[in-house]
């Protein structure tokens, strides 16, 4: 996630980022040189790009670069360039924030004004009368990963460090593998995030992603949610269902807080794991999975087997060696 | 800045503000966009096209029309091409915007043509 903040003076475009690319944080639209200073002073994170429009319909007392005596021409011309006066402004105070210039190819000559105006390396230019939201997002993408060097996969902010560039490259070798991925983390530091928007897409599968938190399952319930139930199976159970892994077949299932399954379902997902097939409860027949599992918990599993509290053969299925402990700051929101 | 360049200039204010805008969400959605998305992107188009806050800080919208009688030199009024889209523009009001059974490809059409009879009018009076 990237902090963008639009100076604009209309809502439109705004509007629309929001609705196109929830995954950024975005603030405004300031609608003056004024309001986007103290939007900049007000945002307690610094802002890692802006858009920035070129013609601003505002009232003459907000414009940049209008005297006292200025005719109705001058008015005119002011509000027509005024993004150029809040870029030359924006350039001073922060030489390296990139600034996308939204403006159309037909009108002021772009290129030369904004040479004029102290446009630089961290300019650019988008042709606003010919944007659409698939180049919009591209455009944003590629500036946030080449000009501040952060990678953006959907929601994950990873930052620059070699610690977080490490981290991704090895979530992304084990997520095109077979074997389960085992996220460790204390809560909040996005297990569900990475393997919704990492595991799953890098491991280009073609199912669903099918996520359970055990935290939230009554214990006696769980079984049936995970591997599913057949009538009759327990009280209440009135028809056959399937579980979340033939629900994720061909695809990605997530298991959150994993430590919390009692014995009797451990032992069923090792049956799972073993055989690539589920049995549904109170079912005999086999039904082939393909799953990609991803398994996450905050607690110490290795401790929990050597307390006798989780089973070492399912730990040992569980892939402990590709283990991926997340820092609590891994995601920005 | 004789005449001329005044008039070009105005229209070329309503080119960004409402040539630009009235057809603006329909693009951006492209083909993604479809049913009430769609018709919700055309009178979106059409009927906010500028959305913005007054100095009170209140929201506030205009549509097409009311920014294309807003915006146009009155020394244009008579010019051909001006006639055309005016003609076009008195068409949306009529538009049963809340009607979900409206042909909103037809609605869209409609702010297309009138969106490039703006730009049209553009050209004219540069090439004149």
């Amino acid at each position: 996630m990237a902090t963008i903040l639009v100076i604009d003076d209309q809502d439109r475009t705004i509007d629309l980022c929001r609705g196109s690319m929830p995954e950024h944080e975005w603030h405004g639209p300031a609608r003056s040189w004024a309001s986007a200073q103290n939007a900049m002073g007000d945002l307690s994170r610094s802002i890692d790009m802006v858009l920035l429009d070129v013609h601003f319909d505002i009232p003459s007392s907000e414009l940049l670069g209008v005297s006292a005596d200025a005719t109705d021409a001058d008015v005119r011309r002011a509000k027509r360039g005024q993004g150029f006066r809040i870029l030359e402004r924006l350039r001073a105070a922060k030489p390296n924030l990139p600034v996308v210039l939204m403006t159309a190819q037909d009108g002021v000559g772009m290129e030369a004004a904004a040479e004029q105006f102290g446009a630089a390396e961290y300019t650019y230019f988008l042709d606003h009368e010919d944007i659409d939201a698939h180049s919009l997002r591209g455009q944003v993408e590629g500036i946030l990963r080449r000009r501040i060097g952060v990678s953006v996969d959907g929601p994950i902010f990873w930052g620059r460090s070699p610690v977080m560039r490490s981290i991704r490259a090895r979530l992304e070798t084990f997520s095109r593998g077979r074997l389960p991925v085992m996220l460790l983390g204390p809560t909040g530091s996005g297990k569900s995030l990475i393997a919704r928007h990492f595991v799953h897409r890098k491991s280009r599968r073609k199912g669903k992603f099918v996520a359970v938190d055990l935290s939230t399952l009554p214990a006696d319930l769980v079984a049936a949610h995970l591997f599913g139930s057949v009538r009759g199976a327990y009280t209440g159970s009135v028809s056959d269902r399937s579980g979340a892994f033939e629900d994720a077949h061909e695809g990605t299932l997530f298991i959150d807080e994993v430590a919390n399954l009692s014995d009797e379902a451990q032992k069923m997902l090792l049956a799972v794991l073993q055989e690539r097939t589920v049995t549904r409860v109170g079912d005999t027949r086999e039904r082939p999975v393909d799953v990609k599992l991803v398994v996450a918990t905050n607690e110490d599993l290795g401790d929990l087997v050597a307390r006798g509290r989780f089973r070492g053969d399912l730990y040992m299925r569980l892939n402990p060696a590709s283990a991926i402990t997340l820092p609590g700051w891994l995601t920005a929101g | 800045m004789n005449a001329d360049d005044a008039l070009v200039e105005a229209v070329e204010d309503l080119v960004h503000d409402v040539a630009k805008y009235m057809v603006f969400e329909v693009r951006f959605g492209g083909a993604a966009l479809a049913g009430d998305a769609f018709a919700e992107a055309v009178r979106s188009d059409v009927c906010e096209t500028r959305r913005s806050m007054n100095r009170e800080g209140e929201r506030v919208t205009e549509t097409a029309w009311q920014l294309w009688e807003r915006m146009l030199p009155s020394a244009l009024q008579e010019h051909p091409i001006a006639r055309t889209v005016d003609a076009r523009m008195k068409e949306l009001p009529a538009v049963e915007w809340g009607n979900p059974s409206t042909d909103w490809q037809a609605v869209a059409a409609l702010a297309q043509m009138t969106s490039d009879g703006i730009r049209e009018l553009l050209v004219s009076l540069r090439g004149s």
